[in-house]
C-alpha cells in the first residue's frame, strides 16, 4: 500500500498502515497597524472552527513541517508528532516508525550529520531509555539523518524490547521503501 | 496439649475457610476473564475468544451466509469484488495523507461512509461525538469515511468530525466498497479481509443492533458449518459419478440445461436482477 | 531543593557501542540510564515491566503477589480501603513516564540546571498555564559525558523522573550532536527560538501533555503578573525566569507579587501588574518596598525622551533611573508634582541629583536638589525654585541665608520676567534668561514694591526689574539696589528711596550715598507750581528745574 505526501513515499506491507502529517500553521495575528506582527501569537481558549477548519494555537513564525507515523497497529487519530498516543496502546508485536522533518536550517549540522534514511535497525540500537515517555516493556531508537537536504529524526518504537528480532525485519522493510524527494 | 490441639484446629479451619473464599473468588475472576476472551484453559495457554472461536478460518462470505440488515435493500452480488478494501484518504481540516488497513490484521472494522450534508447521517456524527457510549465490540475499530475533497466541503466535515474516532476523506473508497449512498456502514473481518456484514438504519443503535446480529450469524453459520455431519462414503461416491458423467458429457457446472424453468424465470443471473435502491 | 548531578561511572554501560555514525547520537557511555541507575530504579523499571506483560506465568504472578504483600505490609487499611494498584501505592506517580520539570530539581528555577543544555522542544495547545496560548515545554538534555543517573526527581516517589528517558526531540543546539537523557523539562508560554536562539523555529507539537505541570510551575494563566510576564517576553525578557511563585501581599496595601531572576513584577487593583528591576527595583526596596515611601507601580518602566534616565511612576511618587551616573533618585508625589509643574525633567528643574533630605536650619524642612532647581518643603509648604531665580537664591545663602525659604513657586512675571517671593524678600528674572536673578530684600524691596515693583503702579516712575539686587554700599549704614531705569538707596533707619534719570545722574557724581549728600530721605516730589521738581538728601537736595536741568540746590 503506498503513501505519498510531501515529498515522502513509501510502500507499507501487510498489516501496516501510515499517516503523513503537516499539521496547521498558526495564523497570525493583525498588528495595530493593520499588517500581521512580526511574532504574532495566536491565543485563544479553545481551537477555534473557521472556515478553513481547525485554527492551530502558536507562533505564526513556526515552522511546520510533515511528520510520518507509520505502524502494523491502528493508529489512533490523537497522537503527539513523536507517538504519544499511539504508543500508550502498542502491544508486544507493534512498531511505529515516525519520520519528523526539521527545517532545512537543521541539515547537515552535526546532530543530522548522517546521510540517506537509515534501513539497518538492529536491536542494539534500541533502549528501554531512548522513549520520549518511559513505558515498561518498550524500546525506543532515534537515528537522526539528512536525505536530500532535508533534516528528518526517525523515531522507533518497538511494543516489546525483547522482540526485536521478530518485528524489526518488517519495519526496516519499510524504511527500504522508503524514499525523500527534494523540496 | 488439648488447648494446643484446639487452638490449632480453630486456625486451620479459618485458613481453610479463607482459601476457599480465595479460590471461589479466583474461580469467578477466571470465569470472568473467560467471558472477556481473557481466561486461561486448563493447560495454561491463553484460550481464544468465542467470537473468533466460532468464526472460519476463512471468514464468512459477503452477503450469503448471513442475513444483512433488514428494512434496507440487500446490496447485490459484487462481480469480482472479493472483499473489503484498505482506506487511503486525507484527514479532513488537517491536510493528513492517511492509509488505514482493514485487512490482514487482527481487529474487525466498521467503516461508516457518512456526508457532512444529510440529514440522517447527522445522527450518526452525532452519536460518534461519544464513543464510549456506541457500545462497540471489543477489538473493533470505528472509521468513518467521506467522499474526498472534491465531493465534500474539507471544512464541513472537519467541522462534524467527532474527536477521537478516525475520519478520512476517500471517494475511492466509496468505489470500493460499492457505497450505494451515505448513511452505509460496512464491517470487515479483520484477518480474512471479508465484509461481515452491511447495510444502513436510521440510527447508531439500530445499526449497532444490526450489526450485532450479523456478527452473531457469521458466528451461527460458523458454528453450524464446523458441526456438519460429513457425508456417508456411498453419498459422497454417487455425487462424484454425476458430476464426473456430467462432465464427460459436457454438461458443466451452471448449464442452463441443470436448472428448471422456474429458476431460469427468477433471473439467477446478476445482470437480471433489479437494481439496487438508494436507502437514503 | 538543589540538583544534585551524582558523579557516576562513566564506562559504557552494557557493552553499548558508539553509534553515532549510523546517526545515534545517545551518550554512548551512557546508552540506558534506567540500567545505570540506582538499585530502586531498576527494581521499579523491573517491577513495572514485569506487571505490564500480557501473558501471565509463575514469576509475574511471584511479582504480583509480592507487590500486593509490599502494599499490604506499607499500609494495610489504606492500601484496602482505596482504589488504586499496589504498584501505585508503592510508588505513586514516579513511573508515568514523563521526566520532571526543571523547577523541581533547581531550586525552584524554572530553566536548565547546570551539566545540561537546552536540546529541543514541543508544544501544547491551549494549556491552561499560558492563557489560552501554546505552552511550549523544552527539554534540558545532559551533557555528554553524562553526569546524572536515573531517578525519581526529588529523591521520592511523588515526582516525576530525572535523567531516566534518552530522548531528544533536536530543534536546538543542532551544532551538538551527542546528548544524555533528558534532566528536566522547562515550561515556559515564550517560544523557544526567543528562550534560546539556538532553538530553531521547526514545530512540534504534543497535545497530550497539556496539563503536566508541577507545584513550583507558575499555574496561574489568568493573574496580571502572568500576563504581564507573558506580554515582556517572558524568561527571554530582562526579568529572566521565575524563581519564586507568585505571592499575595497582605496588609493595608495588598497586592500580588512575583519574583524573577532579575526583576520583579507587582500588581494591585489600583495599579495593575508592572515590572521592576535594575537601580529601579533597588530604589524601591530601599523605599520600603510596596509598604514604603513609593507604593505599587503604576507604570512600567519608561524612558524619558532624551534617553538619560529610566522611570517609573508609582502610587506616591516616582524613581529616575540615570543612565549615565548609573545611581536613582526617588521622588514623592508632592515633589514630583512640583517638578512637573515646572515641566519635569524637560523642564526648568532638570533631573535630580539627589534624593530628598533634611535641611540643616532651625526650621527645618527638607530639599530635593535637581539640576538646575530645588524644591523645598517646610511643614506642609512644598515650594520649588530653579533658573536664575534659584541661582540667586543659593547665591544669597538660600534658605538660611537673606531670603529664607522660598514662599511661592516660580511664576511669571510683567513683560515676559519671572518672580519668586521669598520668607524675606523676593527675586526677580527677565529675558533673556541668562541674565542672572537679583533679589531685593529690606527697605530697597519694600520701596521698590511700594512704588509699583516691575509694574509700576500709575502714576510712579517704573524702575524696570533689577539688574542688581540688594546690595550693601559698604558704609555699614545702607542699601542700594540697581534696576533698569533707576536705583533705590536706603538704611534703615532712613528708609529707601528711589532715584532716577538726570537726579540720578547728578547724585552718583557727587558720590552717591557716600558723597556730599548722603542717602535720599524723599522721593523725587511732584511738579510744584513753578514747575521745579526737588529730592531731598541727607545733606542737601537736586532740583530739577522746569526746562529739565537738574541741578543741586
Amino acid at each position: 500500500m503506498k503513501l505519498e505526501s510531501h515529498g515522502i513515499q513509501t510502500n507499507l506491507p501487510p498489516g501496516w498502515e501510515g499517516r503523513i502529517t503537516v499539521r496547521r500553521k498558526p495564523e497570525a495575528v493583525p498588528g495595530d497597524d493593520g499588517g500581521a506582527a512580526p511574532s504574532a501569537r495566536v491565543f485563544s481558549p479553545e481551537h477555534h472552527v473557521s472556515a478553513g477548519g481547525v485554527t492551530a494555537i502558536g507562533d505564526a513564525t513556526e515552522q511546520i513541517l510533515p511528520v510520518v507515523h507509520l505502524g502494523n497497529f491502528p493508529l489512533p487519530g490523537d497522537r503527539g508528532d513523536f507517538g504519544s498516543g499511539a504508543v500508550d496502546v502498542m502491544t508486544d508485536l507493534d512498531v511505529l516508525l515516525v519520520l519528523a522533518e526539521y527545517g532545512p536550517e537543521c541539515a547537515g549540522t552535526a546532530l543530522f550529520s548522517h546521510q540517506g534514511i537509515p534501513t539497518r535497525l538492529t536491536p542494539n540500537m534500541f533502549s528501554a531509555s531512548a522513549l520520549q515517555r518511559t513505558l515498561p516493556g518498550q524500546a525506543g531508537c532515534q537515528v537522526w539523518f539528512t536525505a536530500e537536504d532535508r533534516a528528518f529524526c526517525l523515531y522507533a518504537v518497538l511494543g516489546r524490547q525483547s522482540n526485536a528480532r521478530r518485528v524489526l525485519p518488517a519495519a526496516v522493510e519499510t524504511l527500504a521503501d522508503t524514499r525523500i524527494q527534494p523540496r | 496439649m488439648t488447648a494446643l490441639v484446639v487452638a490449632l484446629t480453630a486456625v486451620v479451619a479459618v485458613l481453610g475457610l479463607l482459601v476457599v473464599g480465595l479460590l471461589r473468588s479466583h474461580a469467578e475472576i477466571l470465569k470472568r476473564l473467560h467471558d472477556l476472551g481473557a481466561g486461561i484453559d486448563a493447560d495454561g495457554t491463553p484460550s481464544t475468544p468465542p467470537a473468533q472461536a466460532a468464526t472460519p478460518a476463512d471468514g464468512p462470505r459477503p452477503g450469503r451466509d448471513f442475513q444483512v440488515m433488514p428494512q434496507v435493500p440487500s446490496p447485490p452480488e459484487r462481480e469480482g469484488f472479493g472483499g473489503a478494501a484498505d482506506l487511503a484518504g486525507v484527514g479532513p481540516g488537517t491536510g493528513e495523507t492517511v492509509t488505514l488497513r482493514v485487512t490482514g490484521v487482527e481487529h474487525d472494522t466498521i467503516v461508516a461512509f457518512l456526508s457532512s450534508g444529510c440529514v440522517t447521517c447527522q445522527r450518526f456524527w452525532d452519536a460518534f461525538r461519544k464513543p464510549r457510549k456506541l457500545g462497540l465490540p471489543g477489538g473493533t475499530r470505528l472509521v468513518v469515511v467521506t467522499k474526498g475533497p472534491e465531493g465534500e466541503s474539507e471544512s464541513a466535515v472537519a467541522s462534524v468530525a467527532p474527536p477521537g474516532i478516525t475520519t478520512i476523506m476517500s471517494s475511492q473508497a466509496f468505489l470500493d466498497y460499492d457505497v450505494p449512498g451515505s448513511p452505509y456502514f460496512v464491517q470487515v473481518h479483520g484477518p480474512s479481509g471479508r465484509v461481515r456484514g452491511e447495510g444502513t438504519g436510521p440510527d447508531w443503535d439500530q445499526v449497532r443492533s444490526l450489526l450485532s446480529q450479523a456478527g452473531d450469524d457469521a458466528e451461527l453459520a460458523g458454528r453450524l458449518a464446523g458441526s456438519n455431519v460429513p457425508k456417508p462414503d456411498a453419498d459422497a461416491e454417487r455425487e462424484a459419478r454425476i458430476d464426473r458423467e456430467l462432465f464427460e458429457a459436457g454438461v458443466a457446472p451452471g448449464d442452463p440445461s441443470l436448472y428448471s424453468a422456474d429458476d431460469a424465470a427468477s433471473g439467477a443471473d446478476a445482470d437480471d436482477r433489479p437494481e439496487r435502491t438508494n436507502p437514503r | 531543593m538543589t540538583l544534585a548531578l551524582r558523579p557516576r561511572r562513566t564506562t559504557a554501560t552494557d557493552g553499548a557501542s558508539d553509534l553515532s555514525p549510523v546517526g545515534v547520537h545517545r551518550d554512548p557511555t551512557n546508552h540506558d540510564p534506567i540500567a545505570a541507575g540506582g538499585f530502586a530504579q531498576r527494581l521499579v523499571h523491573r517491577i513495572s515491566a514485569a506487571l505490564n506483560r500480557s501473558t501471565p506465568n509463575r514469576r509475574s504472578f511471584l511479582t504480583r503477589t509480592a507487590v500486593v504483600g509490599s502494599a499490604l505490609a506499607v499500609g494495610p487499611l489504606d492500601f484496602i480501603l482505596k482504589p488504586g494498584t499496589a504498584y501505585g501505592y508503592l510508588c505513586g506517580t514516579c513511573s508515568d513516564g514523563w521526566t520532571a520539570f526543571c523547577c523541581t530539581i533547581n531550586s525552584g528555577r524554572n530553566s536548565c540546571p547546570a551539566g545540561s543544555f537546552v536540546a529541543g522542544w514541543w508544544k501544547a495547545d491551549n494549556a491552561a498555564y499560558c492563557c489560552g496560548s501554546a505552552r511550549y515545554i523544552i527539554d534540558c538534555n545532559a551533557t555528554c559525558p553524562t553526569q546524572c543517573s536515573c531517578r525519581c526527581a526529588g529523591d521520592s516517589c511523588d515526582g516525576r523522573r530525572t535523567c531516566c528517558n534518552q530522548f531528544r526531540y533536536g530543534q536546538c543546539h543542532t551544532e551538538i550532536a551527542c546528548y544524555g537523557p533528558v534532566v528536566c523539562r522547562v515550561a515556559t508560554c515564550v517560544v523557544p527560538w526567543q528562550y534560546d536562539p539556538t532553538c530553531t523555529t521547526t514545530s512540534r507539537t504534543d497535545n497530550r501533555t497539556v496539563d503536566h505541570g508541577a507545584p513550583c510551575l507558575g499555574q496561574d494563566c489568568d493573574t496580571p503578573i502572568q500576563r504581564k510576564y507573558l506580554s515582556l517576553g517572558g524568561p527571554s525578557s530582562y526579568l529572566g525566569s521565575q524563581t519564586s511563585a507568585e505571592r499575595a501581599v497582605r496588609g493595608s496595601r495588598p497586592g500580588r507579587v512575583a519574583r524573577y531572576e532579575r526583576g520583579s513584577i507587582y500588581w494591585s487593583s489600583a495599579t495593575g501588574a508592572h515590572p521592576l528591576w535594575g537601580r529601579l527595583l533597588t530604589k524601591f526596596d530601599a523605599a520600603g518596598g510596596i509598604g514604603g515611601t513609593l507604593g505599587y507601580p503604576k507604570t512600567d518602566i519608561l524612558t524619558t525622551p532624551d534617553e538619560r534616565a529610566k522611570y517609573t511612576i508609582f502610587q506616591y511618587g516616582r524613581v529616575y533611573s540615570m543612565q549615565e551616573e548609573a545611581t536613582a533618585y526617588l521622588l514623592t508625589n508632592a515633589f514630583a508634582s512640583k517638578h512637573q509643574q515646572a515641566g519635569g525633567v524637560r523642564g526648568a528643574m532638570g533631573y535630580p541629583i539627589s534624593d530628598a533630605r533634611p535641611i540643616n536650619t532651625a526650621r527645618g524642612g527638607t530639599v530635593q536638589t535637581f539640576e538646575r532647581g530645588r524644591i523645598y518643603q517646610v511643614g506642609s509648604s512644598i515650594r520649588q525654585t530653579h533658573g536664575s531665580l534659584y541661582d540667586c537664591h543659593q547665591a544669597n545663602g538660600g534658605v538660611g541665608g537673606v531670603f529664607g525659604y522660598p514662599s511661592s513657586d516660580v511664576k511669571s512675571s510683567y513683560a515676559g520676567g519671572r518672580v519668586q517671593y521669598f520668607e524675606r524678600g523676593i527675586i526677580w528674572s527677565f529675558p533673556p534668561e541668562d541674565i542672572p536673578g537679583q533679589g531685593l530684600h529690606g527697605v530697597t524691596l519694600f520701596r521698590f514694591v511700594y512704588n509699583g515693583g516691575v509694574d509700576p503702579r500709575p502714576g510712579y516712575y517704573g524702575l524696570g526689574y533689577p539688574t542688581q539686587g540688594t546690595t550693601p554700599v559698604g558704609d555699614g549704614r545702607g542699601t542700594y539696589a540697581v534696576f533698569q531705569r533707576g536705583h533705590i538707596y536706603g538704611t534703615d533707619a532712613l528708609g529707601a528711596f528711589q532715584v532716577h534719570g538726570g537726579v540720578l545722574d547728578l547724585y552718583l557724581s557727587l558720590g552717591g550715598p557716600t558723597g556730599d549728600l548722603g542717602y535720599p530721605t524723599s522721593e523725587l516730589d511732584p511738579p510744584s507750581a513753578s514747575g521745579i521738581r526737588s529730592q531731598q538728601f541727607e545733606h542737601g537736595r537736586i532740583d530739577r528745574l522746569a526746562d529739565g536741568t537738574i541741578v543741586r540746590a
